[in-house]
């Protein structure tokens, strides 16, 4: 029988491709399932092991948290091999805590983390980024230099994780090293990189405005910088806003420093501003007006009902929006009541003041 | 004569041999590139604090529209699920499609509704919208009831009050989990060019969902709606991660896909001339950013999951694969002038390609090779053996492609927790292809003689609500 078959495959070397084929397909269709119950049971292990170390580890990280045991009889308990995924356990657990206790568990993690900054080396991304990450997370200010290092990390992706890291609420010493590296970040979302800007907090603002002022730094930068001093309501910033509105002709930093104007400008800050709601471009007007609307309280109607007119939707938009953010619902109801406003217009002005 | 004919019908089984050589090696690699970009992608996941980036400010604002469609059974338990959504800012826009039945008024009674009017952003024609309502219970809720006029047009509406930089174009049928939006809008933040992105679609029949959240995953206990499930492991964790990963992605599903607003309304919306307009959008959008010289992304994230309710009758699933097919179909007749062409890069020359010739005529050429290849076998001008060992060897290929999506999804997501899951998933991937696969080949050549006499509609679709449990 078989050599019946070894005799018909030598005849014809087609059927001998297909059976090759075939049989090779059947080692790869063993192989895969194989692979996937092998795959199932390590992750199940992986599971279990999990619970089991963090059924065991629980109660000693509380009994340190509340002094009734010694860093180094918990250290006792926790093997080498082990020693990666106590560093992960204390991550996890440091995110749910705040002031002394959270300090314990960095202080649980110090003697540990030199592992971490052996994986820097790490020729995956990812585990370096997971590194910085951690890092950051439970010894910024012992390592500190070796996340803002990280910031050049020849991955887009570790560069982040350490840009984020630094951009920590109270960490301000971090801050002119991340704005240093923000023209790296081009591709990132403005408004993203602005929050996380904004994140560090109000001390951060003097260096924001001054690369919100400097003509040779990068646009981009610029506009996240702008985006973060409006997020921060920085009172400052009106001033190199309205400096910088009447010194560029850059459509996003026009606009970003409207947004600053219309957060915390002054009806002072105003002329330059004016100029603008004829612009061609219809998200410059639509800030305009919308700065307009929020700042001058005596804003003359005839303008908002304008701009009620504008050829773009987004003026008025933006319009209805700002005065309902400044609570002025009545001159929404009284730009409504003008006779140039259509019926339709009306009844959505009057929804809108409503909604 | 008769000898002519033998070799056509040889010509034929050629072309069906070549045909399924280069199918099976386009999906063997794509599987081979989706694990590794998987595996890329799950290390990614850890090395990026989701909770971290759901708590920044930065994050932009976004509009969820969902088309109605006779939606009574579902419609509140979907929306409450939305409005349940862990996301920084976000503003939810029911269209209610002309609806036959209560949609609109389960909606009113249970976000008590109230007329409201808003000042629109967009101008795309749709048609007539005959009242809006703002809910008195929810600010981020508005429903819009227009007059019938088909998904496309209902997204269209949509969009025209869309106030967000971002929509996030939904089934109502769907249930979107938690914190799906602030996973699926992580390209939009890591590239500023992303124009779109799309999440993965599994399957909720199974599952026990308590309001309007998945709280158990299983597999459903009839076969048709299991298979499925495999279907949709098979198309997203292979297919779609592997065209995302050689930057060619053509397709993003309706049920669950967002997007640039201003992009979307400048190429012109939503198409309301084909039953595939999340396909065609896609297309037109590739074919609107590479003819201006945009640089854009558009991006698969195979963790924001949406979950649907398959459908449990055969005929029922024939005539979603039917127009599934006329789908693409018209989305790819449509912009042929991509065929081949440099100037659409990669897409032109290879996504666009494998789904004109492979995905669009793939149901012909089947269908003509098992013609040609009973004919073959049936006057004895091929070996017996030869056709046997290649069906053998076209059936433990199948199985192959299927077996490794289930792997890629234990590589990646465990959703299917229970052991027996997985072997029942592992023996589907071997049974569907007797008789399964053959039977959906030839819906889909169905849909491709429609799509020829130029049918148009969806066909009626039947929704069973998901499987719930009591709130105690």
């Amino acid at each position: 029988m078989t050599a019946d078959l070894v005799g018909v495959l030598q005849s014809d070397p087609e059927l001998w491709v297909l059976g090759a084929a075939l049989a090779a397909l059947l080692a790869l269709i063993v192989a895969l399932i194989g692979t996937t119950l092998r795959l199932r049971a390590r992750n199940n292990r992986t599971q279990a092991r999990w619970i089991g170390l963090e059924e065991r580890w629980q109660p000693l990280v509380l009994a340190s948290i509340a002094g009734r045991i010694s860093d180094a009889d918990l250290h006792a308990q926790v093997s080498p091999a082990e020693a990666l995924f106590f560093i992960d356990y204390l991550l996890r657990f440091a995110r749910r805590l705040e002031g002394e206790e959270r300090a314990t568990i960095e202080r649980l993690a110090r003697p540990l983390l030199p592992i971490l900054v052996a994986r820097l080396q790490h020729r995956d991304d990812e585990f370096r980024a997971r590194a910085v990450q951690t890092i950051s997370a439970l010894g910024l200010q012992e390592y500190g230099h070796i996340v803002v290092a990280a910031l050049d990390d020849r991955s887009d992706l570790v560069a982040m994780v350490a840009a984020r890291s630094l951009s920590q609420p109270g960490t301000p010493e971090f801050a002119s090293a991340v704005i240093r590296r923000l023209a790296r970040f081009r591709q990132w979302r403005s408004s993203f990189l602005a929050s996380m800007l904004a994140r560090v907090g109000p001390e951060i603002a003097p260096s924001l405005r001054e690369a919100l002022l400097d003509p040779n730094t990068d646009i981009a930068v610029r506009v996240v910088a702008a985006d973060a001093l409006r997020e921060l309501n920085d009172p400052e910033s009106a001033v190199p806003a309205a400096v910088v509105l009447s010194t560029t002709s850059d459509r996003n930093l026009i606009v970003a420093c409207l947004g600053i104007l219309m957060e915390v400008g002054h009806q002072r800050h105003l002329p330059p501003v004016r100029a603008l709601v004829s612009s061609d471009e219809p998200i410059v007007r639509a800030r305009a007006f919308a700065t307009i609307a929020r700042l001058d309280d005596q804003a003359d109607l005839s303008l908002l009902r304008g701009a009620m007119n504008d050829p773009s939707p987004w003026v008025p938009i933006r319009v209805i929006e700002a005065l309902r953010a400044a609570g002025a619902t009545t001159v929404l109801q009284r730009i409504a009541q003008g006779p140039e406003i259509s019926n339709e217009f009306q009844r959505a002005l009057r929804s809108e003041a409503q909604s | 004569m008769i000898e002519r004919m033998w070799q056509i019908i040889f010509w034929i089984n050629g072309i069906v041999l070549g045909y399924f050589l280069i199918l099976n090696t386009s999906y063997l690699v794509a599987s081979l590139v989706s694990f590794h970009a998987l595996r890329r992608y799950i290390r990614r996941l850890r090395a990026l604090d989701l909770d971290d980036l759901l708590a920044s400010h930065g994050v932009p604002p976004m509009t969820l529209i969902t088309p109605a469609y006779n939606e009574e059974a579902t419609c509140v338990q979907s929306l409450r699920s939305l409005l349940a959504l862990r996301y920084a800012e976000f503003e939810i826009i029911v269209v209610n499609d002309g609806s036959k039945d209560g949609t609109v008024d389960r909606l009113r009674e249970a976000f008590d509704l109230v007329p409201g009017e808003r000042l629109a952003t967009g101008a795309l024609p749709t048609a007539l919208v005959r009242a809006t309502y703002r809910s008195r219970t929810h600010a981020n809720l508005w429903v819009l009831d227009k007059e019938n006029g088909g998904k496309a047009d209902a997204l269209n509406a949509g969009l025209n009050q869309c106030r967000t930089p971002l929509f996030c174009a939904m089934d109502a049928d769907s249930l979107l989990e938690r914190d799906a939006l602030t996973r699926i809008v992580r390209p939009f933040l890591e590239n500023g060019s992303t124009v779109a992105a799309g999440g993965i679609i599994r399957i909720a029949n199974g599952c026990v969902v308590r309001d309007g959240r998945v709280l158990r995953v299983g597999l459903p206990r009839p076969l048709l709606p299991r298979l499925q499930v495999l279907e949709y492991l098979r198309a997203f964790l292979a297919g779609r991660m592997g065209w995302h990963a050689a930057g060619a992605t053509l397709i993003i599903s309706g049920a669950f896909g967002v997007f640039r607003r201003d992009i979307v309304v400048q190429a012109g919306g939503y198409a309301t001339d084909t039953v595939g307009e999340d396909m065609e959008l896609i297309v037109r959008l590739h074919r609107y950013c590479r003819e201006r010289r945009l640089e854009y992304q558009i991006a698969f994230v195979p963790d924001p999951v949406a979950w649907t309710e398959s459908p449990t009758r055969l005929a029922i699933l024939r005539r979603q694969r039917d127009r599934w097919q006329r789908g693409l179909i018209e989305s790819l007749l449509r912009h042929r002038v991509m065929l081949f062409n440099p100037r659409y890069g990669r897409i032109g020359l290879v996504a666009y390609p494998y789904f004109f010739l492979l995905e669009m005529l793939g149901p012909l050429i089947e269908t003509g090779g098992y013609l040609s290849f009973a004919l073959t076998v049936a006057f004895h001008r091929a070996s017996p053996i030869y056709i046997t060992t290649f069906f053998v060897v076209a059936v433990v290929l199948g199985a192959v492609l299927s077996v490794s999506a289930v792997a890629l999804e234990e590589l990646s997501f465990r959703r299917y927790s229970n052991t027996g899951d997985l072997l029942r998933l592992i023996w589907l991937g071997i049974a569907e292809n007797f008789g399964y696969r053959q039977l959906t080949s030839a819906w889909r050549l169905g849909g491709t003689i429609s799509a020829l006499r130029g049918k148009k509609g969806w066909g009626r679709m039947e929704r069973a609500g998901f499987e719930v449990t009591s709130n105690g």
